[in-house]
């Protein structure tokens, strides 16, 4: 019959490997699915993703399952280095905060790539619940919870005769700074809907240029968090392998400034 | 005794002549379906005339192509119907020019 | 009565930049050659090679050269099936249908078409999706 492992999806029509693991751009979920596999198969992804920032060090890995182009499951890893200002902030220098991040998403309308004659996007919903190894230091900033979920609806279309990808993203959490400085807080305890989106700009077959913009709470009353954006650049290499660069502005962090810097991405699957 | 030859000779020849009757004109239907002709051979008689009726969604088309014998259709329409006589003894493949894959062995007799 | 002006002045904007699609695409000359070009790839892509196993190839070329000029805006009439009647029966999965459109991707390109005109092109066939993909 056919092949369960087929790589039949046409090139970055999967997107790349954000943040948290999850498919989508580098800082906002899609409602892609991870992956090449078409709907009668299933793929899969692996990223390491860096972002070097003036005050602290970010980085992820992890992996995604694409089940036939209709669901996803992802895990990620994320390790927060507070270099220098772990000290300043009395937590010791070199102070690295970990971040567990389950991801489950379900594909529920529309088609990005074949509904060229309709105005509906494709439509996925979707939940990423994180868990945090940081309890006494994230109590210590005023976090209420060192666990969390996310859930969010992403709405991701490609305008193919504009050679445009847009994707709108709304998502209720109470993470701080993604959940790496813990859930709610002492200045707000509840969900926020906060929105996100991305726009890329096809280049050629294998080049994708975008920006992005991710709205986050600001639930702490020991340092003010703002939104987070990006401006990329994805290069598609085959369907086994993509690099993403970026820069990154992720807005004031713990009270050390605003920290813009580099994010570089790698995946690879099938 | 030779009363008996001439009726003999005129039912000889009635039988003979009904026989021709019989032969001549005979009609056998052949469906295209699913890309195939619903036989792969037939056997039939100097005159006899096969219908093919286009059961597919989509167009078929009949032709033979020999060295006495020829035959080309227009493309046919799902539901219609061509009718190939053949006025040749021999044995002949007859093709669709659509799908070249499909062939009817027909023999002539 | 304002709808209408409103759909007309849309029309007249909209039926340029097709027209202009058959331009880049090098015009039912430029198509025909795609076509032939895709043709050959179609045939020696182990991906979907099998569905062409019963299709005369110089009628198919013939048809989706017509079908290509016809919904790039060029001066053809296409009078082949509709995509459903077409593939009826060639049972076509998701996988062969994209082969098919990666096989057309290195034709044009092969042909010289850039890239953002290739993707004009595929926004047109895109829908076709839902007649051709029957697995």
């Amino acid at each position: 019959m056919a092949d369960p492992f087929e790589s039949g999806r046409l090139l970055a029509t999967s997107g790349v490997t954000q943040l948290e693991g999850v498919g989508g751009g580098g800082l906002v979920p899609w409602a892609l699915i991870t992956g090449y596999g078409t709907q009668d198969a299933v793929g899969a992804t692996v990223h390491g993703t860096t972002v070097w920032l003036p005050d602290f060090t970010l980085a992820s890995t992890g992996a995604a399952v694409g089940l036939f182009d209709r669901a996803e499951i992802s895990y990620a890893h994320e390790w927060f280095d507070s270099r220098q200002a772990g000290g300043r902030l009395g937590i010791g220098n070199g102070y690295t905060f970990n971040l567990d991040i389950l991801g489950l998403k379900l594909r529920v309308l529309g088609d990005a790539v074949y509904d060229q004659d309709r105005w509906l996007p494709q439509i996925a919903v979707g939940t990423e619940l994180k868990q945090s190894s940081d309890g006494a230091v994230l109590r210590a900033v005023g976090a209420r919870s060192d666990k969390g979920a996310d859930f969010y609806a992403a709405m991701t279309k490609i305008f193919l005769a504009e050679s445009l990808l847009v994707d709108l993203t709304v998502r209720l959490t109470k993470a701080n700074q993604f959940g790496l400085l813990g859930f709610g807080g002492d200045r707000s305890d509840s969900y926020h809907p906060e929105v996100e989106g991305s726009v890329a700009y096809l280049v050629s077959q294998s080049i994708a240029m975008g920006a992005e913009l991710r709205t986050k709470p600001d639930n702490l009353r020991f340092a003010h968090e703002g939104a987070a954006f990006d401006v990329f650049g994805a290069y598609f290499l085959t369907k086994h392998a993509s690099a993403t660069l970026a820069y990154v502005g992720l807005g004031d962090i713990a009270r050390q400034g605003a920290q813009n810097g580099v994010y570089l991405s790698i995946q690879v699957g099938f | 005794m030779r009363r008996g030859v001439p009726a003999l000779i005129l039912a000889g020849l009635a039988i003979i002549g009904g026989g021709a009757v019989l032969h001549a004109g005979g009609f056998i239907d052949v469906t295209q379906l699913n890309r195939a002709f619903s036989v792969a051979a037939l056997t039939l008689h100097v005159g006899d005339t096969v219908r093919f009726n286009n059961k597919d969604p989509f167009n078929h088309q009949i032709y033979v192509k020999s060295l006495d014998f020829n035959f080309d259709s227009p493309e046919q329409v799902p539901g219609e119907t061509v009718n190939l006589t053949f006025t040749k003894p021999g044995t002949f493949d007859v093709q669709c020019g659509i799908h070249p894959r499909m062939h009817l062995s027909v023999t002539v007799q | 009565m304002r709808a209408i002006i409103l759909a007309v002045a849309l029309l007249l904007t909209a039926a340029p930049a097709q027209a202009a699609l058959f331009d880049d695409l090098g015009g039912e000359a430029g198509i025909g050659h795609i076509v032939s070009l895709a043709a050959a790839r179609f045939l020696g892509d182990p991906r979907i090679a099998a569905t062409f196993g019963n299709t005369n190839m110089d009628r198919f070329q013939r048809m989706l050269t017509a079908q290509l000029c016809q919904v790039a805006g060029g001066p053809c009439l296409y009078k082949g099936h509709d995509m459903v009647a077409a593939h009826h029966g060639l049972d076509i999965n998701q996988a062969q249908f994209n082969a098919l459109v990666e096989d057309l991707q290195d034709a044009m390109t092969a042909s010289g078409v850039a890239y953002h005109a290739q993707n004009r092109l595929l926004a047109l066939l895109a829908p076709m999706q839902r007649d051709v993909v029957t697995r």
